[in-house]
């Protein structure tokens, strides 16, 4: 799959896992693997561009005596997800265009 | 290694980002390696997962972009900051002129340094950079001594080779027929940063558009060769000694690293044949996929994984001091030889 366009749907299932509640981590690593496994390394920069971006917010909480970082969606991010649902519908009538464009050049 | 060493190593490695972005890496990792502890892992269970703590520095350091500045358009940017640079540089010259020479200066030593306008005796260092479009090459050949030498990946159609040079250390470039040919044998002279802190500034990096396919030969010494996100290259050689050869997500037709009393590391790496040759060293594979694999070392283990069924290989494996697993096999198709002593080979067939 292009690179982009993977990129742009990790952001988007990241920001699906911790819509449903606050989480961290290897919570965040282990949710997302009944969709796809990734690494430590490639959740660090999504978590941080979500961040930068400002569609998730974070905080610490202790756990036993010691700190973890949670992160908790922002109404951005909620924008971004909903928005996300939207664009998809478009994306499926122009995949469905390219189907029938495809199937009438054969007949 | 334990957390605490992964972690230190991994600090050490990343120290040229801000102090808050590395503080921010190291507690991310940490509060993994705690969590997967927490949950049924030994420590060592949980660093080995995050991997070679070398691979995953320069993954760090490749996202940070204020190292990323290959991309053809940014190449403006860079010529702009090199007349700077020469301006500052030749300043510098002149003014070491007039007042008397230090000794390092008078003795010839090179002090790599990267703060080029420091003006403390320090030889100056002037980044240079070619280009060529990848749809014109055919081989990429670097040959250079005491030199890191990192392959990434890079947008747009362009090749692009960086490195450093100075009075000392100078390169010639010659791009003919479709071959980048980019060589230095740096003089003699006596190397602080070899016996120091090898610290990686003396570094060529080239930048490699997806759409590459030819040819890469990289050859350096005292240096660790890296090559991550290469999938369209035909021959893949690298050649180093006291250094690492490290390749990540790297697809070629054919693969072959040597080096010499260094660590051969291949990650997520596909070819048709593999060949790789150390000595006191170890060879480590994750996921290396290819029908025709050769490992060789001596006094160092060779573990890992490789893609696909046992049943499917012929396999020798052997060692005068250690264990093998898995053992000798007639009968597959493909064919896996793995040699070395005073060690113990263990490797896995994934899917």
């Amino acid at each position: 799959m292009d690179i982009q366009i993977k990129k742009g749907l990790l952001d988007v299932c990241v920001l699906a896992v911790i819509q449903r509640r606050d989480s961290y981590g290897y919570q965040i690593m282990k949710d997302l693997s009944s969709c796809i496994e990734i690494s430590e390394s490639t959740l660090y920069p999504i978590l941080k561009r979500l961040e930068a971006n400002r569609c998730l917010s974070t905080y610490s909480m202790a756990h036993n005596g010691r700190l973890r970082k949670y992160y908790r969606i922002t109404p951005l991010g909620r924008q971004r997800l909903a928005d996300f649902l939207e664009e998809w519908k478009e994306l499926e009538q122009m995949h469905d265009f390219i189907l029938q464009e495809e199937h009438e050049s054969y007949e | 290694m334990n957390k605490e060493q992964y972690l230190r190593k991994l600090r050490s490695l990343i120290r040229k980002l801000p102090k808050s972005e590395q503080k921010t890496v190291i507690e991310y990792y940490r509060e993994m390696i705690d969590d997967k502890v927490e949950n049924g892992q030994t420590e060592e269970q949980a660093v080995a997962e995050l991997g070679d703590v070398f691979l995953l520095a320069q993954k760090i350091l490749a996202e940070n972009p204020n190292r990323k500045c290959y991309s053809a358009n940014r190449i403006a940017g860079i010529v702009v900051a090199s007349i700077f640079a020469v301006l500052i540089i030749a300043g510098i010259c002149f003014n070491s002129l007039r007042t008397s020479s230090t000794a390092a200066e008078s003795y010839g030593f090179a002090w790599n340094s990267q703060n080029q306008n420091s003006g403390r005796g320090s030889e100056p260092l002037e980044t240079k950079t070619e280009m060529a479009l990848a749809a014109e090459t055919k081989c990429i050949y670097i040959d250079v001594r005491d030199k890191e030498i990192s392959v990434e990946r890079v947008e747009g159609d362009s090749i692009c080779l960086t490195y450093q040079s100075s009075k000392q250390d100078q390169f010639t470039y010659t791009n003919t027929n479709g071959v980048m040919k980019l060589i230095n044998h740096s003089q003699g002279g006596f190397h602080t940063f070899d016996f120091f802190d090898w610290d990686p500034q003396s570094r060529v990096t080239v930048s490699v558009p997806e759409s590459y396919a030819g040819e890469v030969y990289l050859s350096t010494s005292n240096g660790t060769i890296s090559a991550e996100n290469l999938s369209h290259a035909t021959v893949l050689t690298c050649s180093t000694s006291n250094g690492k050869v490290l390749l990540s997500d790297v697809q070629a037709e054919r693969i072959s690293a040597n080096n010499s009393n260094g660590r051969i590391v291949f990650t997520d790496v596909t070819a048709s044949k593999v060949n790789a040759d150390t000595s006191n060293a170890e060879i480590s594979l994750q996921k290396l996929n290819a029908p025709d694999i050769e490992l060789e070392t001596s006094n160092g283990g060779i573990r890992g994984s490789i893609v696909g069924r046992e049943e499917d290989y012929t396999i020798h494996t052997d060692t005068s001091n250690g264990s093998c697993t898995p053992g000798s096999r007639q009968g597959g198709s493909k064919r896996l030889f793995a040699d070395t002593s005073n060690a113990s080979i263990r490797i896995d067939f994934v899917d």
